[in-house]
C-alpha cells in the first residue's frame, strides 16, 4: 500500500469484495482508528455522489458496499442481457404477511391469503428470502416461517423496523 | 366495466372479494358485503371451468356472503352476537386488503433496490489464508512422497514382470473404481481410529496401483484445504505424518 494513501486503500479495499466490510474489519485490515475511518469513508462517500461516478458507497448496518447508481441500471441490464427479476405479486404479499406476523405457520397463511401458499413458499425459500425458523408448538407441529437477512437485502432496508407500521384492528 | 370470468385470474375467494370492493368502490362492513353477494354468486355462476380444489373455497365465502345478507334483511335481534360469522369475514377481508397495501410499500422497495447492483462474488481467485495452518511442509516434499511411492509402484511391476520373465507390452485392464469421497471416508475413518495420527507411507502401505495412490493424495490435498487434517513432517524426507484437526465449535 502507497503509505498513507487511505483513501485509496478503503476504494480497493470495497472494490476486492461484493459484501458489505464492516468498520471493525477494516480498521484492522489498515491499522487505523476508527475515528480516521470514519472521516475517509466520507470523504469517499461524497466524492462518488459526484454525477461524475457510476458507483456510491451503500452504508448498510455499519458495514460498507460498492454499488451502481440506480439511473446506471438498463446499461447494466444490457450488459449481462438479463432483465432484472422483480417478484409476483402473490410472492410479495406472501411475504409481506411473514415479515409481519413471523414466526408465522403455512396455515397462518392460507388463512389470510385464502390460497395454498406452499408453492410461494418453495419459491421464496429457494430465492433464499424466507426460512424455516423452526415448530409451532402445538398440535402437528407445524413448521413456522420468518423472513432472512437476503429478504431486507432484497428491498434495501436495514431492519425489520423500516416497513411502515400498521395498526390492526381488532 | 365487464370483466372477463377466468378464475386464475383471482388469487382464490378472498381475491375476488376484494375486487368487487374496490370495483364497486365500498368500505369494507358487514352492509358493504352484503351488497355484493349478487355480484360474486353471479361470478361463480358464470364460471366456465370450476375448479374442485378451489370450488369449496370460493363457496365456504359464498355461504358466509349469504348469511350475512339474510342477517342485514331480517328484523335485527337486538341479542345480536357481535362476533358473528358476518363480523369475521370482514375481520378477514380487511386483513386482506392490510397485507394489499404492504405488499404495494414492498413493490416500492424492490423498484428502488433492484436498480442497484453491488459487484458478483468471485471466491474462487482466493485460496483460503487457513491452508497454510495445516500443510506444515512445502508441496515439493509433498510432491517428494509422492513421486517415491509412485516409483516404488514401478519397481514393483517390474520385479513382478522380471519374475513371470516376460514383458507384457499389453496395457493392464484391470481397472477399480476409486472415488475420492470414499478414500477421503477412509482415511477420517482411520485417523479416528488412530491417537497418533498416520503417515503418508502407511496410507499407500501395500497399494498396488498408481490410480489409489493419485486418489490418496488427491484427498489429503482436500482435506488439507477443508482444514480438517493436518499434514506435518519434522525433517526433510522423514514420514509425512497427518492428524485431525479438531472441530472449533
Amino acid at each position: 500500500m502507497v503509505k498513507d494513501n487511505w483513501l485509496a486503500g478503503i476504494e480497493a479495499l470495497l472494490f476486492s469484495t461484493a459484501e458489505p466490510i464492516s468498520i471493525d474489519e477494516m480498521t484492522k485490515i489498515l491499522n487505523i482508528s476508527e475515528i480516521k475511518l470514519r472521516k475517509y469513508l466520507s470523504s469517499l462517500a461524497a466524492e462518488y455522489k459526484k454525477e461524475q461516478h457510476g458507483v456510491f458507497l451503500k452504508e448498510y448496518n455499519g458495514s460498507y458496499v460498492l454499488m451502481t447508481k440506480p439511473e446506471y441500471s438498463s446499461l447494466i441490464e444490457d450488459m449481462y442481457n438479463k432483465k432484472i427479476t422483480r417478484l409476483s405479486q402473490a410472492a410479495l404479499e406472501t411475504l409481506a404477511i411473514i415479515a409481519y406476523k413471523q414466526p408465522v405457520t403455512r396455515a397462518e397463511i392460507e388463512e389470510i391469503r385464502g390460497v395454498k401458499a406452499e408453492k410461494t413458499l418453495l419459491t421464496l425459500g429457494k430465492y433464499g428470502l424466507v426460512e424455516e425458523l423452526g415448530r409451532k408448538d402445538t398440535i402437528g407441529n407445524p413448521i413456522v416461517y420468518g423472513t432472512t437477512k437476503e429478504f431486507l437485502r432484497h428491498f434495501d432496508l436495514e431492519n425489520l423496523s423500516e416497513l411502515p407500521e400498521v395498526e390492526e384492528e381488532d | 366495466m365487464v370483466y372477463e370470468v377466468q378464475l386464475e385470474s383471482f388469487q382464490g375467494p378472498l381475491e375476488l372479494l376484494y375486487q368487487l370492493v374496490k370495483k364497486n368502490r365500498i368500505e369494507i362492513s358487514n352492509i358493504s358485503l352484503a351488497s355484493i353477494t349478487e355480484q360474486y354468486l353471479d361470478y361463480l355462476n358464470n364460471l366456465q371451468e370450476f375448479n374442485l380444489d378451489y370450488a369449496s373455497e370460493f363457496m365456504l365465502i359464498a355461504t358466509e356472503l349469504i348469511a350475512i345478507k339474510a342477517r342485514t334483511i331480517l328484523p335485527q335481534d337486538d341479542e345480536i352476537d357481535e362476533e358473528d360469522e358476518g363480523n369475521k369475514l370482514v375481520r378477514r377481508l380487511k386483513e386482506y386488503h392490510l397485507f394489499k397495501k404492504i405488499s404495494l410499500v414492498l413493490r416500492d422497495f424492490e423498484e428502488k433496490s433492484c436498480k442497484m447492483f453491488s459487484r458478483p462474488i468471485n471466491e474462487e481467485s482466493f485460496i483460503s489464508a487457513d491452508l497454510r495452518l495445516n500443510l506444515d511442509l512445502e508441496l515439493s516434499q509433498l510432491i517428494t512422497a509422492y513421486q517415491k511411492s509412485i516409483n516404488s509402484i514401478s519397481k514393483k511391476e517390474e520385479e513382478e514382470e522380471g519374475q513371470r520373465g516376460v514383458k507384457s507390452h499389453l496395457p493392464d485392464f484391470k481397472f477399480e473404481e476409486i472415488k475420492i469421497e470414499d478414500k477421503i471416508r477412509e482415511i477420517v475413518r482411520r485417523l479416528l481410529e488412530t491417537e497418533t495420527g498416520l503417515s503418508f507411507k502407511e496410507l499407500i502401505n501395500n497399494r498396488k496401483n498408481r490410480i489409489e495412490i493419485v486418489v490418496t493424495f488427491l484427498s489429503i490435498l482436500e482435506l488439507a484445504r477443508q482444514s480438517k487434517i493436518r499434514v506435518k513432517q519434522d525433517r526433510v524426507f522423514s514420514n509425512i505424518n497427518l492428524s485431525r484437526v479438531l472441530a472449533k465449535n
